[in-house]
């Protein structure tokens, strides 16, 4: 599958300082790269062993989105990031996948079918080159640059010490929006969500879903003033 | 209760909340890109008011003899997160809009956002007041002013400016980038003005123009 490479600067035309300080040198994609300049791209993220409901939340809220005309992002893992992706091709929108590897890999396996579709209609991406041997920090890495690839980011399900939160951070970090399912912000045995909320994290609902997505600044064109 | 009565403020850019014309559309993805701290626009946004300079009364509150001081964000900040205002503030003193960026204040409890209330819901100055604090010294100066990306109803800025006056007894000016209208359409985006931000008795603040 034909790949090509970028600066994320290039491809997300520029970065600030606080961007620029955990973006990756180098993007490697394969596939719609027209999709990082799409007017609004949410990732929708959460756990790998994600609970029904979390895996109907996940379902109902893409859906929603694709109608808003959102470009999807998750990153191809087990659980809620398939779903994610799947839900977007099968409501007629367009996904992005972040990758914890290479291009030239596929994780976990049994994704492989939904990575070379994604490469060959959507867009996926790493920074990693190929070949490069996935470490440990690898997916924490490939969260944070998820974040920067996102105007924002939507977690449905996440436990203490789940990868997810990386994510979470970084976007707050970026000054870009967070927002916590509702049935993740009430769990009372989740102390993370609190945390966040107190550095700007936001609960979405049914009711203020569109609100908040039609309020978050997207891709924006520096000729405009 | 210590809040100012009154505050000048300055502003260069407008942009319309609900109008629909091309200019006001436009206006809006300008609002966007400032909030995401877009360097480029930022930048051009700073050229703007330095074109325009000798010809609008912005000295009042910018000049290379002034302390900018960035308003802090509705939530606390993450470390080394992004912050706008202080970008802003930044900008300003390499265009010798500003003699230095003295980042003293400090949130230290959060408040709603209020762009996602409605209008009579929003955080109030006195909320603002509250939750905001002066976490360093500011250097001795003649003139200082609060650095903001948006101004909508002047609250963040009058609470902040209250707290500014009540710990250090500076009375501050005040500059947002960009002021919101709530309604009808924009004629230019590039508008510089200079106006005044009021309390009144119920403890609401309104912002003219």
């Amino acid at each position: 599958m034909r790949s090509d490479a970028a600066t994320p600067a290039a491809l997300l035309g520029g970065l600030n300082e606080t961007e620029r300080k955990n973006a990756p040198e180098l993007l490697y994609y394969s596939g719609e790269a027209t999709l990082l300049r799409a007017e609004k791209r949410v990732s929708v993220v959460g756990s790998r062993s994600v609970s029904t409901e979390g895996a109907r939340r996940t379902r109902a809220l893409v859906a929603r989105l694709v109608e808003l005309e959102i470009v999807i992002v998750s990153g191809l893992a087990k659980g809620v990031d398939s779903i994610a992706h799947e839900t977007a091709i099968a409501q007629g929108g367009k996904t992005i996948a972040v990758l914890g590897t290479p291009l030239d890999q596929f994780y976990p396996k049994e994704n492989r079918a939904l990575q070379e579709r994604l490469m060959r209609d959507h867009l996926v991406v790493s920074q990693f080159p190929p070949g490069y041997p996935v470490q440990k920090n690898s997916f924490p890495m490939r969260n944070r640059t998820m974040a920067l690839l996102s105007d924002a980011t939507i977690i449905v399900e996440a436990g203490e010490k789940s990868g997810t939160l990386h994510q979470g951070w970084e976007a707050l970090r970026l000054g870009r929006p967070l927002f916590l399912l509702e049935s993740v912000a009430q769990n009372p045995s989740l102390t993370w969500p609190a945390k966040m909320m107190d550095y700007g994290a936001e609960v979405l609902t049914r009711h203020n879903l569109d609100d908040l997505i039609s309020e978050t600044p997207g891709f924006a064109h520096a000729a405009a003033l | 209760m210590p809040l100012l009565s009154k505050l000048q403020f300055g502003s260069a850019l407008v942009y319309s909340v609900r109008g629909e014309s091309e200019v006001s559309q436009r206006s809006k993805k300008v609002c966007h890109a400032i909030k995401r701290g877009q360097e480029a626009t930022l930048r051009r946004a700073v050229e703007h008011i330095l074109e325009r300079f000798d010809d609008t009364s912005l000295h009042n509150m910018l000049g290379s003899d002034v302390i900018l001081v960035p308003t802090p964000r509705s939530a606390l900040r993450v470390p080394g997160g992004l912050w706008v205002p202080e970008r802003i503030a930044e900008l300003l003193v390499e265009e010798g809009l500003g003699r230095d960026v003295i980042p003293c204040l400090e949130r230290h409890n959060k408040v709603s956002k209020a762009a996602r209330q409605s209008s009579g819901e929003r955080p109030t100055a006195e909320q603002h007041f509250e939750t905001i604090g002066v976490s360093a010294q500011l250097t001795l100066a003649e003139r200082v002013t609060l650095i903001d990306d948006v101004v909508t109803q002047g609250a963040t800025l009058l609470g902040a400016a209250s707290r500014l006056a009540t710990d250090t007894g500076y009375a501050p000016c005040a500059f947002a980038l960009i002021r919101t209208m709530s309604s009808g359409d924009v004629d230019a985006i590039v508008s510089p003005c200079v106006g005044e931000i009021t309390l009144d008795t119920s403890g609401r603040t309104w912002r003219r123009p």
